[in-house]
């Protein structure tokens, strides 16, 4: 079965002319797959290069060596591949003295697939955007610009959704219908591309994970390998402890209220001993780690190495 | 194909429609004409009436040459600098046809303008009694075809480089100041140097596009507005110059703009 994307390679630099020619490497031969029906997730600090690996899939910008092929068709501007995909930009670029209908229809049109009145009508009112739908997009915020971006995923039934950090700046409201609206596409089988910031909707929305660290690629791994839970340890938080026995590993005190972490063997030790001093458990559970947690974890050997 | 670059002209007149800097350079371009002609409008007598319509004429018709040509700079300008030209690259739509629609807007914008001045110049002319030639309409097909081969120009140069310096280098660089620079060294003493020089500058009188290429034919047809049988041939050939340029300038924007359409 083809992948959906595939790089191969990929290396990208870009030339900065001054006084004398120098070259930055923004991507170092980045080889992935992603599979029909992923949600990947491509992760990294800024300047990691995610946008630029995302100019290259879409074919908005040349790779300097390898390849990026979409559904095993290398992609180049207007090309008629384009059709099943769908792209969101990071910053809100769409043409902003169009208003919000004409807009949507406009990109529908250039897709091959004009928008009949009711499905426009549906659309808008599932995001939202009827009160919109008169209002340029210049003067809409950046929640709305991005919707605009939302509909044509909703009108367009594409095989391929690249988004390029969607979720930056917005409400927690929007964030919360884009989740909606991305899951429920996925869930329908479009598979999707995102490169984000918002980890917690990293977390929530894909499967697999890319992380990125100055253009070279550090792991591809599932969600459940980098988001995980410790069955070894607790996270506790306790009002009014006096003793701290040797086991318990102190992460704050402030304010009478101590925060730990101790091993799973001593929990009934540690139960006994807030009950002997009458101190007060407020949050005891079992660690977690966060996609945070495996990110920076990632980024410091990556970094070692 | 042509679907696409009528959804993609119907869109840059929405953005000529709503674009207040194009409202307000179009408006400024007006005020200028306005303080020019109008005073000779007021003070000039019958007898010079005639002069007054083909001066008037010319100045109108070159104008709108001018403003055209610069519509495909002003529209690619704007789509680069907010970088929605992304958007239309990602779609399934040839990206060939964005380029040409950039020419048909220009044209067309051009062509509603060179129509409503020919009407003004027509009843200006019933008005004042001055018998109307077919010379006015020469002009302002002729003007149009010509604003064709700077609307090439100026918008491919406008891919590589900055709007303001695109049109100043059109400016300066020219088949009229590189035949001037040529005059000039043909007056200097000889030298290597100079030889060198000459031929640099022949080459580049050669190469550039010539914006009036009947121009020294068509002296008299200017002078007097009388438009003989022979004089349409050289119209016909400065359009088809016109769209030789203008196909040579939409090769080399779409290449030149592919390779980098996110940016």
């Amino acid at each position: 079965m083809t992948a959906a994307v595939q790089l191969t390679e990929l290396t990208v630099d870009f030339r900065r002319h001054g006084v004398s020619t120098r070259t930055h490497r923004a991507l170092n031969a980045v080889t992935l797959e992603v599979a029909a029906q992923d949600f990947f997730a491509l992760i990294g600090p800024n300047g990691s290069g995610k946008t630029t690996a995302i100019h290259c899939v879409l074919g908005l910008l040349p790779p300097t060596s390898g390849s990026a092929h979409v559904f095993g068709v290398r992609l180049e501007p207007g090309a008629p591949a384009f059709r099943d995909i769908v792209y969101v930009p990071e910053e809100a670029h769409y043409h902003d003295y169009l208003t919000v209908e004409e807009a949507i229809r406009y990109y529908a049109a250039l897709h091959g697939r004009p928008v009949t009145a009711p499905a426009l009508a549906a659309v808008l009112e599932r995001l939202h955007l009827e009160t919109a739908r008169h209002t340029l997009v210049s003067a809409c915020s950046k929640g709305m610009k991005q919707k605009v971006g939302l509909a044509q995923c909703l009108l367009q039934q594409p095989r391929l959704l690249v988004l390029d950090e969607p979720m930056r700046g917005l409400d927690p409201v929007a964030v919360r219908e884009f989740r909606e609206v991305l899951a429920a596409l996925h869930r329908d089988g479009v598979t999707v591309v995102m490169s984000s910031h918002v980890l917690p909707e990293v977390e929530q929305l894909a499967t697999r994970i890319g992380i990125l660290d100055s253009g070279s690629l550090l792991s591809v791994s599932d969600l459940d390998a980098l988001v995980s839970v410790d069955h070894d340890t607790y996270d506790v938080e306790v009002e009014r402890l006096v003793t701290i026995p040797e086991y318990l590993t102190v992460e704050a005190v402030a304010g009478g209220l101590t925060r730990g972490a101790l091993p799973q063997a001593r929990l009934y030790a540690f139960m006994d001993l807030v009950r002997a001093e009458g101190a007060e458990i407020r949050k005891c559970s079992l660690r977690k780690r966060t996609l945070e947690d495996s990110l920076v974890a990632t980024l410091a050997e990556g970094r070692r190495a | 194909m042509r679907n696409a670059v009528r959804l993609h002209t119907l869109t840059h007149l929405t953005c000529l429609r709503r674009n207040r800097i194009f409202h307000a350079f179009l408006m400024l371009v007006i005020v200028g004409l306005a303080l020019t002609i109008v005073p000779g409008l007021a003070f000039d007598d019958d007898s010079n009436r005639f002069q007054t319509l083909r001066r008037l004429a010319q100045m109108l018709h070159g104008t709108i040459s001018w403003v055209t040509s610069g519509i495909g700079l002003f529209l690619l300008w704007e789509h680069r600098r907010t970088r929605s030209l992304k958007m239309v690259a990602t779609t399934a739509a040839p990206f060939g046809a964005w380029v040409a629609s950039l020419f048909a807007t220009a044209t067309l914008v051009g062509i509603a303008m060179h129509a409503t001045s020919g009407v003004l110049i027509f009843c200006l002319s019933w008005v004042w009694g001055v018998t109307y030639q077919y010379g006015f309409i020469y002009l302002a097909l002729d003007h149009a075809a010509q604003s064709l081969i700077s609307l090439g120009v100026v918008t491919m140069l406008g891919v590589v480089l900055h709007p303001v310096i695109a049109v100043v280098l059109v400016a300066l660089v020219n088949e009229s100041t590189v035949l001037i620079l040529r005059q000039g060294l043909d007056m200097l003493s000889p030298s290597l140097v100079l030889r060198v020089t000459k031929a640099l500058a022949a080459g580049l009188y050669y190469i550039l596009p010539v914006q009036d290429p009947f121009g020294e034919r068509t002296e008299a047809l200017v002078r007097t507005m009388r438009a003989a049988e022979s004089d349409w041939r050289y119209l016909a050939g400065t359009a088809a110059y016109a769209l030789l340029v203008l196909a040579f300038a939409h090769v080399s924007t779409l290449v030149m703009l592919r390779r980098r359409p996110g940016t």
